[in-house]
């Protein structure tokens, strides 16, 4: 298998294995839509046009990809710091969701000036967020318990809650569907492209990978959570107080999510709605997998799955695939991504094989 | 009939529902159990009685054949256990992510595969044909008073779990197999150096894992309801996995521990019944529950390794 490759083009090969493995794992992936595709579907033609150029082929359209990156960004930074010390706190979802059930009580039962009103919504919301997803992590810390089935299990609790509050709380009994009333206009987030449904919460998201870059890189909580992340009894050893390392970037973790949804309710829905879950949490972990715990790498992992989802949602309008075989496919490539071994074979087979071109082993 | 004839009757279909609702859950759990034992907590087991309830329902949907769709339901669950195995054994994936990954991957192709098949609505087979284990009426039993009413009129998988129970006890504790795969699990490398095959070992596990919480998405699909939906698991996978747990992987006892879920669980639906009270608040009280379950064992087994260190000094 590793025949053709040789000298220069070898060694490109091993200094980026770890780009091509990725590579490999979204073309497996592809690989099972595609004959799940060719096996479902008379119109193959037409769902890998819209899936490849849907998203491109209007503003409106185009403007659903940065709309829907949003929520992915804050997501992807929470499940991103939750992973920063190895913690697989995945309550990420139900807090977004949740959120947006707060975010409606707060924007219907509060009342506060233009302007102030959104930003005051979404702290509150982080604030929550972040107390939320303290449960897990601080189960964990003080009795050991598994944190990732209390997250899970968390997830369920959340969203029986947000359920209640939308019927019992705020909903709006003119409605035919389960919705809240619709909030005042000063508790939404404005429109920046008119065309489309461009919210002022893509600035929230710039605003985020830009202190959580900043946090991480340049700040000393940054370094303790990193070095925690990386080797706890070292970081231990060197004097970082590691318990509130991790509890501090679970903390931020959930209160991205809780931004999250409160800029996902009061940007998109202008009213709370929706009874069951987005599942954007757990699309956070294919993009915090992708994103290699780095905020801007995060970003672009967003944006391509946002691009993805637009497509998938094009290829369920115009043909006769549904959307949810984009979750298929950003579970397969999670799995192939997260196989730490998938190629390493070959990796291994190259990197004799250079070192013996380079006159390093001669006997194999 | 009087207040007291109506509190009587549901108190025996409450009591009617514990054993029903706790039927899935003594599948997830032994399932659970046998991967714990084989060396690590399996958390797709959600994902494995998703997928088997799904397939033994399409299966049953156009072959009509009870034989062939617990045949097929089962195989689909070994596979996913498998690839899960093989994932996190020889490719050395995260197992918790990819644990993770496989349930949303499920999902996926739950609310996929349906539409795709019947062009009805997405993730549920409702509507369609299938087909639904009987309740058995058992002789004798049945026709004792309060005994009957809660113990008779169960499904053959109810009754069989009971024997599963035992089979899995002696599977673990009684046969080579079983002090292999508690070898492998509890450490690898000395198990390794008296000559087990570890790898070979602990996909044998997985294959047991899959066949069992299989007959618990059967149960499901082809029993607790008519039909097959996408989310219709609903947590029980985890709820299984916390079973396990709290149970330090014993069968016996996982038996009765599914039972208080199943309280909980039956508890949470006749209240719903009974009483106006809001259902969705009722529904969290399982999930409540794990999380302390949970926490409570961790809690204790903490404790009791702080005192084993402190006797040795």
């Amino acid at each position: 298998m590793c025949g053709p490759l040789k000298g220069k083009a070898r060694k490109t090969f091993i200094q980026n294995f770890e780009m091509f493995r990725i590579l490999t794992a979204i073309a497996i992936a592809f690989a099972v839509i595609a004959v799940l595709v060719m096996l479902s579907s008379d119109e193959a033609g037409a769902v890998t046009y819209w899936f490849i150029l849907g998203p491109v082929t209007s503003l409106r359209r185009f403007g659903g990809v940065i709309e829907l990156a949003v929520p992915f960004v804050l997501c992807g930074l929470s499940i991103t710091m939750m992973f920063q010390v190895n913690r697989f706190n995945l309550c990420s979802d139900g807090v977004f969701y949740i959120c947006m059930a707060f975010a409606s009580i707060f924007a219907l039962f509060l009342d506060l000036p233009p302007f102030i009103f959104p930003i005051v919504i979404i702290v509150l919301c982080a604030l929550i967020g972040g107390a939320v997803a303290l449960i897990p992590a601080g189960l964990e810390v003080k009795f050991n318990s598994n944190v990732t089935v209390c997250a899970l299990m968390l997830n369920y609790v959340l969203q029986y809650l947000g359920r209640y509050i939308l019927l019992y709380k705020v909903k709006d009994p003119t409605l035919t569907y389960n919705g809240s009333f619709m909030f005042p206009d000063k508790a939404t987030l404005p429109v920046l492209i008119s065309g489309t449904r461009m919210h002022a919460g893509i600035l929230v998201a710039v605003l985020a990978v830009a202190f959580i870059f900043f946090l991480l890189k340049y700040t000393k909580l940054g370094f303790a959570i990193r070095l925690t992340g990386k080797n706890s009894d070292f970081a231990k050893a060197t004097g970082i107080k590691v318990i509130p390392a991790i509890l501090l970037s679970q903390f931020i973790g959930g209160s991205l999510a809780g931004i999250g949804g409160a800029v996902e309710v009061m940007g998109i829905y202008k009213q709370f709605r929706i009874d069951t879950m987005l599942g954007y949490g757990f699309d956070g972990i294919l993009i915090a997998v992708m994103g290699k715990n780095n905020p801007l790498k995060v970003t672009v992992a967003a944006i391509a799955l946002a691009y993805l989802r637009q497509g998938a949602a094009l290829v369920n309008s115009y043909t006769d695939i549904p959307l949810e075989l984009v979750m298929v496919l950003q579970n397969l490539v999670v799995i192939f991504v997260a196989a730490e071994q998938l190629m390493a074979g070959l990796k291994h087979r190259m990197i004799v094989k250079q070192s013996a071109a380079e006159g390093g082993v001669s006997h194999v | 009939m009087s207040s007291e004839m109506v509190t009587a009757t549901l108190i025996l279909s409450f009591l009617y529902s514990v054993i029903r609702m706790a039927t899935p859950l003594v599948y997830g759990s032994l399932g659970a159990i046998i991967s714990y034992r084989a060396g690590s907590d399996n958390l797709a087991i959600e994902a494995t009685m998703t997928i088997s309830a799904m397939v033994g329902c399409i299966t049953s949907i156009y072959v009509k054949s009870m034989g062939l769709a617990i045949v097929l339901a089962m195989a689909a669950g070994v596979l996913l256990s498998l690839f899960l195995a093989f994932m996190f054994l020889k490719l050395e994936a995260n197992c918790t992510m990819t644990c993770v990954a496989l349930n949303n991957f499920t999902t996926g192709l739950a609310m996929f595969l349906p539409f795709v098949l019947f062009k009805g609505s997405k993730g549920s087979t409702m509507g369609q044909n299938s087909m639904k284990f009987a309740s058995i009426e058992v002789p004798i039993l049945k026709d004792i008073p309060v005994l009957g009413d809660i113990f008779s009129g169960h499904s053959i998988l109810t009754y069989l779990s009971v024997v599963v129970v035992f089979l899995v006890w002696f599977i673990i504790f009684k046969t080579y197999f079983g002090l292999r795969m508690r070898a492998a699990g509890e450490n690898a490398e000395s198990a390794m150096s008296v000559g087990i095959n570890v790898y070979k070992t602990k996909m044998s596990a997985y294959v047991l894992t899959g066949m069992v919480s299989s007959l618990g998405g059967l149960f499901m699909s082809m029993y607790y309801l008519s039909w097959f939906t996408a989310r219709m698991v609903a947590g029980r996978g985890f709820i299984a996995v916390s079973i396990c747990n709290l149970t330090g992987a014993r069968p016996f006892l996982a038996l009765l521990f599914a039972a208080v879920f199943g309280a909980i669980d039956a508890l949470a639906l006749t209240l719903q019944s009974a009483f106006n009270f809001p259902a969705e608040l009722l529904q969290m009280l399982p999930y409540i529950a794990t999380i302390i379950g949970v926490t409570l064992v961790s809690s204790l087994e903490v404790k009791r390794q702080r005192k084993l260190q402190a006797q040795r000094r």
